[in-house]
């Protein structure tokens, strides 16, 4: 059975590449373009991984992470945030809401393949 | 030959790493402690043994894997270079470059003398991986690296495994961070050989949080990964986890302080890895028996404030930090070094090319110039200009494209010195100077022969023994110079020794032996060192193994004369031989002074014209037939015309209808006038090689295709004042 | 999520025989973690029917590790029998393939019966 990933990110080009790139490492992939998008989409789905941005529209990543925990079927999600270095500080509230991982844009698809397979094998 | 691009790339980039391999060995030779250059050369091997593998070239791999380990040891600061090691670490660069051939090749096996070199470097190696006791009592405890503070001369662990202990923190299952997943990533990074799970941790089952986490494992995986690699893995959860990583055949001290610093109980610990293999139990009984020695006499020792472990803890916390300080300077140098570093590899063949091409343009352009100014039109002159001075710029980026730094092939001369001086019983050193002196590639290439001649011409005859040095009071070490500097439109490489210089006495006899002077001949100092360019001149005693190849200095003039470039020798006896070669820039492009004689066109090299000036037989400044007063210097000269046996101007020559010129050129401090009838001005040009059939051809250096279509000589000034000094002599 | 004492256990001899239904996992794990207190506290060895287990992690293993405390305890044993493909994947990696019913080791044949 194949695990899915949910992405979050306003930019429907990073979804694109991000999404691809999952496709094709094996994963299934959700796609939504903002908080409030995906928290709308993961009732009912077994989601084993979410790479979400930070900066959003509508709902930020930041709330996204915490409204997700408070939902008892995802609330041990696994949570990657793509960042930008200049979101530095963003990441230590992220954490703190329960998003370990962060990867630091721009990055190369390899690096993200890289990163989410850590968090989850396909 | 077609090859996969694959293995092109593996053969161009292991070709490089090899080379630089070469380089910092010897650079490592001058400064030992290092650090950068031992992990560069740490890299370059284990790039080359990696892509290997990707080719399965499995000789290459498990051979570079041998060498590879010895470094590794080397940059963790367990074993020091010293001259026996560097000596191995050269050889076993040069096996590994047969063994790379070899694959290339389709594997043909090497011969049996190399295979059985290969065996003994492989037994050599090994000696610094299982002989360690023995190595590592050589070491002065005060010479360590920096970076293994509490490293001593005892023991390290056999096991080749890394090591790694891991205690997850209570949070990683709440944040969805199951260590299953870090695991899982660990396997695909190299090979799980065991693995414990400890739950030493949980609590009673009514006390635990079945969310926290409360596992630790010992894992020994086997992996050709580097450490931060390894660490990678564990990125997401290094804050929340105790993490310690122990790379393979890691000192005993580095199990003790683990062991130490795990909450679980001493022997718990102990007994895992030596139930995993990590320890044999003679290591650490050895291991934990110091540490009771230490802890008693520690206890004796009034007015000590800490116990062991807690001191021990320190040392590992100042260790963490210098380990990272290392770390972080190395990722910085690394980042410089990608940043400079930034090429893109371009084929010789395609650059060739395009420098053709670039001939070619600047060709056109010169002939549109020419058309434009023949058609008298104002705007069209003013943009055939701007086009022509922009074709100009292309042409000096195109050739220096092809330009290289002459250091790269200088310092391949250090091994070369170190060697022979070794095999000679000589102590030599090398000072290189103008390393970034550029020149084509093409010359590069051609020159690194000649010149290797020369040096271990230098290094075998000049220099002297020690011993003979230390009689006549010089330093008992010799000294050999390379230096390389341009000077007008040509560089100059030197190569001086400061030993025995040469011999006129021996010269002459020899040169009387073998017939190339006449014992009446009176000859100059410099003309009796010029013997030694003559075919067939060899001075030395006897034919050692380094020079004495059959190749004589003949060789090397030939070489040097069909680069367009002159070699001379300076010498002063007893106190040394300087050699110099000046070579052209570039084989490809010329700035030229156009001149007509007669019918024909000539044109000669720019860099070597000085002035024109007008000739007549009838002014003051006329000598005779061979000379001129050149503002009180005496000027010799040529005309061109009679050399080239131009019937149309001998008939002419007395025919003062005819205007002529003198061209005053200079080469090498020399001048020499060429008279022409008509200066056409400053012409670039694109030197296309003259055909086989006129190689013997003298005074001309090539030929050039006009923008009219006509064919002009490009007059090769040094060899022509040689044919019209011969003619002159046959003549008188 | 649901475990149940089968037929079988015994309280004397302390062997309880368990079975499981659902999964094993941190999402789980506390209403897990209720249900196997009262095994925990009563018995001395386990033998657990995984057939219904489809999914576990690492909080169902800390779970079960529980179990083969206790049992270790009373020097008696946990076996684990009817595991999926994920589930024996899981006990590969921690390697705690011992606990398997069909390759028990040898220290645990005493208990066997």
């Amino acid at each position: 059975m194949s695990k899915t990933i949910m992405v979050v990110d306003d930019s429907s080009a990073v979804r694109t590449v991000v999404g691809t790139a999952l496709k094709g490492a094996g994963y299934d992939v959700i796609e939504a373009c903002d908080g409030k998008d995906a928290l709308s989409k993961v009732n009912g789905k077994k989601i084993h991984l979410i790479v979400s941005d930070v900066n959003m529209p509508n709902m930020d990543g930041i709330t996204f992470v915490k409204e997700i925990k408070k939902l008892p079927e995802h609330k041990f999600v696994p949570i990657c945030m793509l960042t930008t270095e200049s979101e530095q500080s963003k990441m230590a509230e992220g954490k703190a809401a329960g998003a370990k991982a962060w990867i630091v844009k721009p990055f190369q698809p390899p690096k993200l393949l890289d990163a989410v397979s850590k968090l989850v094998m396909p | 030959m077609d090859m996969d691009p694959g293995l092109q790339a593996f053969k161009e980039e292991s070709h490089e790493l090899l080379g630089s391999v070469e380089d910092i060995l010897l650079q490592l030779e001058a400064e030992p402690d290092n650090n950068d250059l031992v992990n560069e050369l740490f890299r370059a091997v284990h790039t080359i043994k990696g892509a290997s593998g990707l080719f399965g070239f499995d000789d290459v791999v498990s051979f570079t894997h041998q060498a590879e380990s010895v470094m590794g040891r080397l940059r963790d600061g367990e074993i020091k270079l010293n001259d026996t090691l560097t000596t191995l670490f050269l050889d076993s660069r040069d096996h590994i470059s047969l063994l790379v051939d070899d694959a290339l090749n389709g594997s043909p096996g090497l011969n049996e003398e190399s295979k059985a070199k290969g065996v003994k470097l492989h037994d050599d190696l090994g000696q610094f991986l299982n002989n360690q006791e023995e190595e590592e009592s050589q070491i002065d405890a005060t010479e360590m690296d920096i970076s293994n503070p509490i490293v001593d001369d005892s023991k390290h662990i056999a096991s080749d495994n890394w090591h790694i202990s891991l205690r997850f923190g209570q949070d990683v299952l709440r944040m969805g961070m199951d260590p299953q997943s870090f695991l899982r990533y660990l396997q695909t990074i190299g090979d799980i050989v065991s693995l414990t799970t400890l739950y030493d941790d949980l609590p009673d089952a009514h006390d635990m949080d079945p969310e926290s986490c409360y596992l630790g494992f010992e894992i020994d995986l086997k992996s050709e990964a580097r450490k931060e690699d390894i660490e990678g893995v564990f990125e997401f959860v290094q804050e929340d986890c105790v993490i310690h990583i122990l790379p393979p055949n890691s000192h005993i001290d580095r199990y003790i302080e683990l062991i130490k610093s795990l909450p679980e109980e001493d022997l718990r610990i102990g007994d895992i890895l030596t139930m995993t293999g990590v320890l044999t139990k003679r290591e650490l009984e050895e291991a934990l028996a110091v540490q009771n020695e230490e802890r008693q006499q520690d206890d004796g020792h009034i007015g000590k404030e800490h116990p062991l472990g807690e001191v021990v803890v320190e040392q590992g916390v100042v260790e963490t930090k210098v380990v990272q300080a290392a770390l972080d300077k190395q990722q910085q140098t690394t980042v410089k070094k990608a940043e400079e570093k930034q090429s893109i590899r371009v084929s010789a063949e395609k650059l060739s090319e395009m420098i053709n091409l670039v001939g070619e343009l600047v060709i056109a352009s010169a002939n549109t110039e020419a058309t434009a100014r023949q058609a008298e039109g104002g705007d069209l002159i003013e943009t055939t200009a701007a086009l022509s001075h922009l074709v100009e710029e292309i042409r000096d980026t195109a050739l220096n494209l092809r330009m290289v730094e002459i250091g790269t092939t200088f310092s391949r001369f250090r091994r070369v010195v170190r060697e022979v001086s070794r095999n000679l019983g000589k102590d030599i050193d090398l000072i290189i100077n103008g390393g970034d002196t550029e020149l084509d590639k093409i010359v590069i290439d051609k020159i690194a022969d000649p010149l290797m001649h020369l040096v271990r011409n230098s290094l075998d005859h000049g220099i002297e023994m020690p011993e003979q040095r230390r009689e006549k009071g010089k330093p008992a070490k010799g000294t050999l110079k390379l230096n390389a500097v341009h000077d007008s439109g040509s560089i100059v490489i030197t190569i001086s020794d400061d030993g025995n210089g040469l011999s006129k006495e021996k010269i002459l006899s020899k040169a009387l032996e073998r017939g190339l002077i006449k014992p009446d001949h009176n000859l100059s100092d410099k003309e009796i060192n010029k013997l030694i360019f003559e075919p067939g001149f060899s001075t030395a005693d006897a034919v050692t193994d380094i020079s004495g190849r059959g190749v004589g200095m003949d060789v090397v003039r030939r070489n040097i004369d069909a680069l367009r470039g002159q070699v001379d020798v300076d010498s002063t006896p007893g106190a040394g031989t300087t050699f110099s070669i000046r070579l052209p820039l570039t084989l490809a492009i010329i700035d030229g002074f156009l001149t007509r004689v007669g019918q024909n066109s000539y044109v000669i090299p720019l860099d070597m014209v000085d002035e024109c000036i007008e000739y007549q037989t009838d002014s003051d400044t006329y000598i005779d037939s061979n000379f001129i007063n050149l503002r009180g210097e005496v000027l010799p000269y040529v005309r061109l015309g009679e050399l080239f046996n131009d019937a149309d101007i001998v008939s002419h020559s007395d025919n003062k209808l005819n205007k002529e010129n003198i061209i005053v050129t200079n080469y090498a401090g020399k001048k020499t006038g060429l008279i022409v009838n008509e200066l056409l001005g400053e012409y670039q040009t694109v030197i296309k090689p003259l055909g086989d059939v006129f190689k013997g051809l003298k005074g001309i250096s090539g030929a050039t295709i006009l923008g009219n279509g006509e064919v002009a000589m490009i007059i090769d000034v040094q060899s022509l004042i040689q044919v019209a000094q011969t003619a002159d002599v046959a003549v008188h | 999520m649901n475990i149940t004492k089968l037929k079988g256990s015994n309280k004397r001899s302390g062997r309880c025989l368990l079975k499981i239904d659902g999964d094993l996992t941190i999402y789980n794990a506390a209403e897990s973690h209720e249900s196997l207190l009262a095994f925990v506290d009563d018995f001395k060895g386990f033998e657990v029917d995984m057939t219904s287990v489809n999914e576990i992690d690492t909080a169902g293993i800390q779970l079960l590790l529980q179990l083969k405390r206790k049992a270790a305890q009373e020097e008696q044993s946990i076996q684990l029998s009817g595991c999926n493909e994920q589930v024996c994947d899981l006990l590969d990696l921690y390697q705690l393939q011992d606990w398997l019913a069909p390759t028990a080791t040898s220290n645990n044949t005493t208990e066997g019966v």
